[in-house]
């Protein structure tokens, strides 16, 4: 009997001491599941948790409160804006860039597929598309040359294609819509995609850099865009590899 | 809504969207600033860490593995950044347990008067500047940033209840410090919750 009443002393200790651990949480309203319930039921019976959640709360508040900092994020900016310009001119992006695992990561959940496959699979999207855009420009110019190539033909060289960017369109967007805002613009798709499944796309003409700018405001106006860019020279050589 | 919004931040920032970064930045300076100024103390030190606390995340995007809130990673960053930068500068010991260390109390018992709020604030600035970094970090984490305990141990890396013993500790040294006037005070405000 004193026994039974002894452990029941040694559990109603355990839960004090565990309520009373997590009353900072209790407080700020984090606390789920069975602790929640725990410390719940033990503060409406015991007068010291309550006595002490009272304070923290008054303890929360003045913290919460004493917020009076004049910062500015303008200036900081401005200086990491800087340092990473100067890290970018430093370091053309390569494979390893940033984003690479993410974005594949992304492409995969979304086709299902194992993330070590997926640049095949992308590597494959791109020929199907290059083929495509190939053959769109066959069939143009056939019409105005009149002349017969069969399917098998290589697409033909770009003679005066020579401003490049870099365009990064979202999962959703469909071969057709691609085909049709590069038709708009007069763009062909020279490489890609990179393991970030960035295409190179290449310009009708080179343009002036006020011009280029326009177009990739086009670019990024599209919802099926998710990052258009300027391309480096070799940043394009690179993705093309 | 919010939290989507931050993630798809963050996956723009993974493919060095400059202009997501931009915003991303804007979004949690104030919270890096405000967290980095408390933990340290340090006003001489806070812009260049919440600087590299951002380049980090700049650079590192693509680590985030979405299975914790943004928010979570990014102040585990600021925190590991802020706790090297301390031990650089010699304001904290090399050793793990922190809250081993024995802590003198050199504060002198203030005589009771009336307080006002803002004498309030000065006094409980002072007392936190007295508890050890480490019990600082889950004070204001908890307080401020109305993290819970769990998430806490993900930002500082260690176990959830190193994270009640900090705290256990950091209350109890509060009490010491704060004079006793303080302490009513405190407790007259305690009614509901500040979150």
């Amino acid at each position: 009997m004193a026994l039974g009443s002894n452990n029941a002393r040694q559990r109603a200790r355990e839960i004090h001491q565990q309520a009373w651990e997590s009353l900072p949480w209790y407080a700020n309203g984090t606390l789920e599941g069975a602790e929640l319930e725990l410390v719940e039921n033990h503060v409406s019976t015991c007068v010291t948790c309550r006595s002490e959640l009272k304070f923290l709360q008054g303890l929360g508040l003045q913290i919460h409160s004493s917020d009076a900092l004049d910062t500015s994020a303008q200036q900081g900016l401005s200086e990491i804006m800087s340092r990473i310009d100067k890290q970018l001119g430093a370091a053309i992006p390569t494979h390893n860039q940033p984003g690479r695992r993410l974005i594949i990561g992304r492409f995969a959940n979304l086709l299902r597929i194992p993330s070590a496959a997926l640049p095949r699979v992308l590597a494959a999207q791109a020929a199907l598309i290059v083929l495509l855009v190939g053959l769109i420009v066959v069939s143009y110019r056939s019409d105005s040359r009149a002349t017969f190539r069969t399917l098998s033909d290589p697409a033909p060289i770009s003679q005066g294609l020579s401003t490049q960017i870099r365009v990064l369109f979202v999962e959703q967007a469909s071969e057709k819509q691609i085909r049709e805002l590069l038709l708009e613009q007069g763009a062909q798709i020279v490489a890609g995609p990179s393991p970030l499944g960035v295409y190179t796309v290449a310009l009708t003409s080179d343009l002036d850099p006020p011009e280029t700018e326009k177009i990739l405001d086009q670019f990024r106006s599209r919802a099926i865009v998710r990052f258009a860019d300027r391309s480096t020279t070799r940043a394009a050589s690179e993705e093309a590899e | 809504m919010k939290a989507e919004h931050e993630i798809e931040l963050i996956r723009r920032v993974a493919i060095q969207d400059r202009l997501a970064f931009e915003e991303l930045y804007l979004l949690y300076h104030r919270r890096l600033f405000r967290f980095i100024l408390r933990y340290t103390q340090r006003l001489d030190l806070v812009e260049e860490v919440v600087n590299d606390v951002m380049l980090v995340i700049w650079q590192q995007a693509d680590r985030f593995g979405e299975r914790s809130r943004l928010s979570t990673w990014i102040f585990g960053i600021a925190y590991r950044t802020a706790l090297k930068r301390l031990r650089s500068a010699g304001r904290i010991p090399d050793g793990p347990d922190i809250d081993e260390l024995e802590i003198v109390d050199h504060s002198e018992p203030e005589p009771d008067a009336e307080l006002s709020r803002k004498q309030l604030q000065e006094l409980l600035a002072d007392a936190l500047a007295q508890i050890s970094p480490e019990q600082r970090a889950v004070v204001e984490l908890t307080y401020y940033h109305g993290y819970s305990y769990p998430e806490i141990a993900q930002i500082v890396g260690c176990p959830p209840n190193t994270v009640k013993t900090r705290m256990y500790h950091a209350r109890q040294r509060l009490k010491k410090l704060l004079p006793q006037t303080s302490r009513g005070l405190i407790d007259q405000q305690g009614v509901g919750s500040w979150l």
